[in-house]
């Protein structure tokens, strides 16, 4: 009988163990069993202490971007902490190039949580027509999705950075998200 | 054979008969009943083993007990599917693994056979030989 007890005990010791914050969200706000995706942190905690998402960021649209800190040729890069609420059309970021540079491209990247919606990144030029579009990053964010973007410019040109949804809205329950977009010049 | 107080000869007779005891022995259906129930077992049991060490490996996958930094993925769903599942799997093929060999313990000692008791009444008869010059004396015993 006491053989039986171990060995009961022995099957039940092989179910997962997962803590909560163990995992961050997955796509679609997917969990392990028990546990719910935290807006607040982006990670599986337990259903009674998770927190909803909040986005504070001003809205911002083609029409009215934000505009990024005056870039040189070659430029650090320039990182900006932003989100995109709930229904949200995008995110617009306005850069100028500089006029002196023998050759110039932008190098951008934004990382965001898998648990909301999926990002896009992409370059407009001053009215608002895509010129560019993003891609897969050579590095990946450990635990985060990301998308990078790579392009020539012109000296002395205005140029929008968008970052606009995706799709894969958890079929329209998780219609925003959080970003970290990251701008730099550098010869194309 | 009947006790005797010591210092006291062993007499063989009707009076004082020899009693042996023989342990029953089993028949070959039954030991090898017994012996196929137990082989049901371990089979049994070591599937429940087999299926054990599938839920751990697939356990260990995705056990996270500190944050890991990664987020939830499919596959990471899957191996907790498959945790669970042969957990199941190995909790149900021990528990039939361990009845079986119950059964079989509670068969072999349920149809332990009796012991077989056999009471030997020697009748003795003394002999006279005569030889030359005297006699030789002994004894014949029957049983």
């Amino acid at each position: 009988m006491r053989g039986l007890f171990a060995l009961a005990f022995v099957a039940a010791a092989c179910t997962p163990d997962i803590e909560p914050d163990g995992y961050l969200c997955g796509q679609n706000e997917s969990c392990p069993d028990g546990l719910v995706c935290s807006g607040s942190n982006f990670a599986c905690e337990d259903p009674a202490t998770v927190t909803s998402f909040t986005c504070n960021a001003a809205t911002t649209s083609a029409a009215a971007p934000m505009k990024l800190p005056a870039l040189q040729c070659p430029s650090p890069p320039v990182t900006e902490m932003t989100c995109l609420s709930a229904g949200g059309s995008g995110a617009w970021f306005q850069l100028t190039t500089p006029a002196a540079c023998s050759s110039v491209g932008i190098a951008a990247s934004i990382q965001f949580p898998f648990a909301f919606e999926s990002l896009d990144l992409v370059l407009e030029d001053s009215t608002g027509a895509p010129i560019g579009s993003d891609g897969d990053c050579a590095l990946p964010a450990p635990g985060l999705d990301s998308r990078c973007l790579a392009q020539t410019l012109a000296n002395a040109t205005t140029y929008l950075v968008a970052v606009v949804p995706a799709g894969n809205d958890c079929d329209g329950d998780c219609t925003y998200n959080q970003l970290s977009l990251s701008v730099q010049l550098a010869a194309p | 054979m009947a006790d005797s107080p010591v210092g006291t000869p062993i007499v063989v007779g009707e009076d004082h008969p020899i009693i042996v005891t023989t342990p029953g022995e089993r028949s070959t259906d039954n030991i090898e009943f017994v012996v196929g129930l137990t082989g049901v077992g371990l089979v049994l049991t070591g599937l429940g083993v087999f299926y054990n060490f599938d839920s751990r490996s697939a356990s260990n996958a995705v056990n996270a007990v500190m944050p890991t930094g990664q987020p939830w993925t499919t596959g990471d769903q899957i191996d907790y599917d498959d945790a669970h599942r042969y957990a199941h799997d190995a909790a149900i093929f021990y528990s039939l693994g361990g009845a079986v060999l119950i059964g079989a313990l509670v068969t072999w000692i349920a149809t332990a056979p009796d012991d077989h008791t056999v009471v030997i009444r020697p009748h003795a008869a003394p002999t006279i030989a005569p030889t030359p010059g005297g006699a030789v004396l002994g004894g014949s015993w029957r049983f």
